[in-house]
């Protein structure tokens, strides 16, 4: 049976010495513009992390969440894990066990709902994970 | 003469779970549909199948064509999009959803499809500005007309209207078998159940779907129904869904519009082992087509990943095609 999709990819935590990251999948059928993450909040051992300490890491670039909007004409592939890099030490380190939770929430840009207003789609997973 | 029949095939749309997860590439995908004679015609969701979308490079598209011709298959119809919402405050000018969209023409061409689908939320206003640039791509456009949309809408009359006064071929329809239901799939009920709704609410919500008419009456009875049973707010928005995503209008309603069909998406959710789709009335909307001489493609539309992530696309895809081989005694 081949894997079924999780929005937290196993085995992805690492730890380094800025703080850690792990891999967040996209939760909708299609690729989307950057410009579309609306939101991406964090906890680990369930401490919510300061949004400000979040970056978004895809197609090779870091960018702060506060900046994805500006990101409109980049897109996040379907089949991409995208690093959510928290730049907080001292919380997870290699070889500890540590429950990870994600919520995401994105916005299909082509859905509208109401004026100004688009389909906005928010999932949430929680996973246990020992870093690398 | 002989007797004109539709040219079935797939949307790789139907393999999501496997294609989120990694279990094919592009390449395995399409020899995956050609081994199982699930073609010829093979429609692809830019944004889900290509990389670089909107973009497509020239040696890419070469590559897919070589593929395409390798598997014996052909290109049906590319799933384009109108993301107009995607700058931060605004919505897209006209300007910039002419740039946005004539990527996507290029790719299209590029990558040999004829068709390229279009959302209606796109409006009727801009479309003498699509023309020009479709008519030089020698492409057609096709408006999805999914549920809740049904052909006597104001909005899909105003785009038949739009059409007409144009006088263009490239422009037309995209109808999909969800406006044509006569039941919500069990798949989705199961999904509400496995939430934890109970069981008199899913019976009460089917009477809902069944016996009231326009989107605002359903959500009148699906608020009833939240106030009645205390649905918690999380599943509020599944349990409208149930309302919006499954039609309930009369095949034979598909006649008027035939004129202006460019391809069809054979929206399913299970073929049973009796050969039925338990929750589309498939023998009479394909009537419908044979009656109006329909000889344009249809492709097989899986959408049960919308309530499961279990990577099963492939044998449900086979078992429609056993159905409609069966309708359309293509065997």
């Amino acid at each position: 049976m081949a894997d079924t999709f999780k929005l937290i990819e196993k085995d992805s935590l690492r730890a380094n010495d800025g703080g850690f990251e792990f891999l967040v999948h996209l939760n909708w059928y299609r690729s989307l513009p950057l410009s579309c993450v609306v939101d991406l909040r964090v906890k680990v051992d369930g401490v919510e992390i300061d949004p400000q300490v979040i970056s978004f890491g895809i197609n090779g670039h870091a960018y702060p969440l506060a900046d994805l909007e500006n990101h409109f004409d980049e897109f996040w592939f379907i089949q991409d894990g995208a690093r959510v890099i928290v730049a907080q030490p001292g919380l997870v380190a290699v070889g500890e066990t540590h429950e990870v939770w994600v919520e995401t929430s994105v916005f299909a840009p082509y859905i509208p709902i109401g004026p100004g207003k688009f389909l906005t789609v928010t999932s949430n997973l929680s996973s246990t994970q020992v870093a690398a | 003469m002989t007797e004109k029949k539709p040219v079935l095939g797939v949307t790789l749309y139907s393999f999501t779970n496997e294609w989120v997860v990694k279990a094919y590439t592009l390449e395995e995908l399409l020899a995956t549909v050609a081994e199982n004679k699930l073609g010829p015609a093979v429609e692809v969701v830019g944004f889900q199948s290509f990389r670089s979308y909107p973009n497509v490079p020239q040696d890419f598209a070469n590559d897919f064509r070589k593929l395409m011709d390798r598997y014996g298959l052909i290109p049906s119809c590319l799933g384009a999009n109108m993301d107009f919402g995607r700058r931060p405050g605004r919505l897209m000018t006209d300007d910039e959803k002419i740039e946005y969209l004539q990527r996507q023409i290029d790719s299209a061409v590029r990558l040999g499809f004829p068709v390229l689908r279009l959302q209606t939320s796109v409006g009727t206003k801009i479309l003498e500005k699509f023309v020009p640039l479709l008519e030089r791509a020698n492409l057609h456009m096709g408006f999805e007309l999914h549920a809740p949309l049904s052909m006597d809408n104001p909005e899909v009359i105003e785009f038949r209207e739009t059409f007409d006064r144009l006088q263009t071929p490239s422009l037309g329809f995209i109808p999909d078998f969800s406006t044509s239901m006569t039941s919500v799939p069990e798949g989705i009920w199961q999904e509400l159940r496995d939430l934890g709704v109970q069981e008199e609410l899913i019976s009460e919500a089917k009477d809902v779907w069944l016996h009231t008419d326009t989107i605002p009456d359903k959500f009148k009875g699906i608020g009833g129904l939240v106030q009645k049973y205390s649905v918690p707010p999380e599943l509020i928005g599944k349990l409208n869904g149930t309302m919006t995503m499954f039609g309930h209008m009369p095949p034979e309603n598909w006649r008027e519009i035939m004129p202006y069909v460019r391809h069809i998406h054979g929206k399913f959710y299970h073929v049973n082992e009796d050969g039925i789709e338990p929750s589309i009335p498939y023998p009479r909307l394909m009537q419908v087509l044979l009656d109006a001489g329909y000889s344009g493609t249809i492709s097989a539309e899986w959408e049960g990943h919308s309530y499961t992530r279990e990577p099963m696309a492939l044998g449900e895809v086979k078992a429609w095609r056993r159905m409609c081989n069966r309708l359309l005694t293509l065997d």
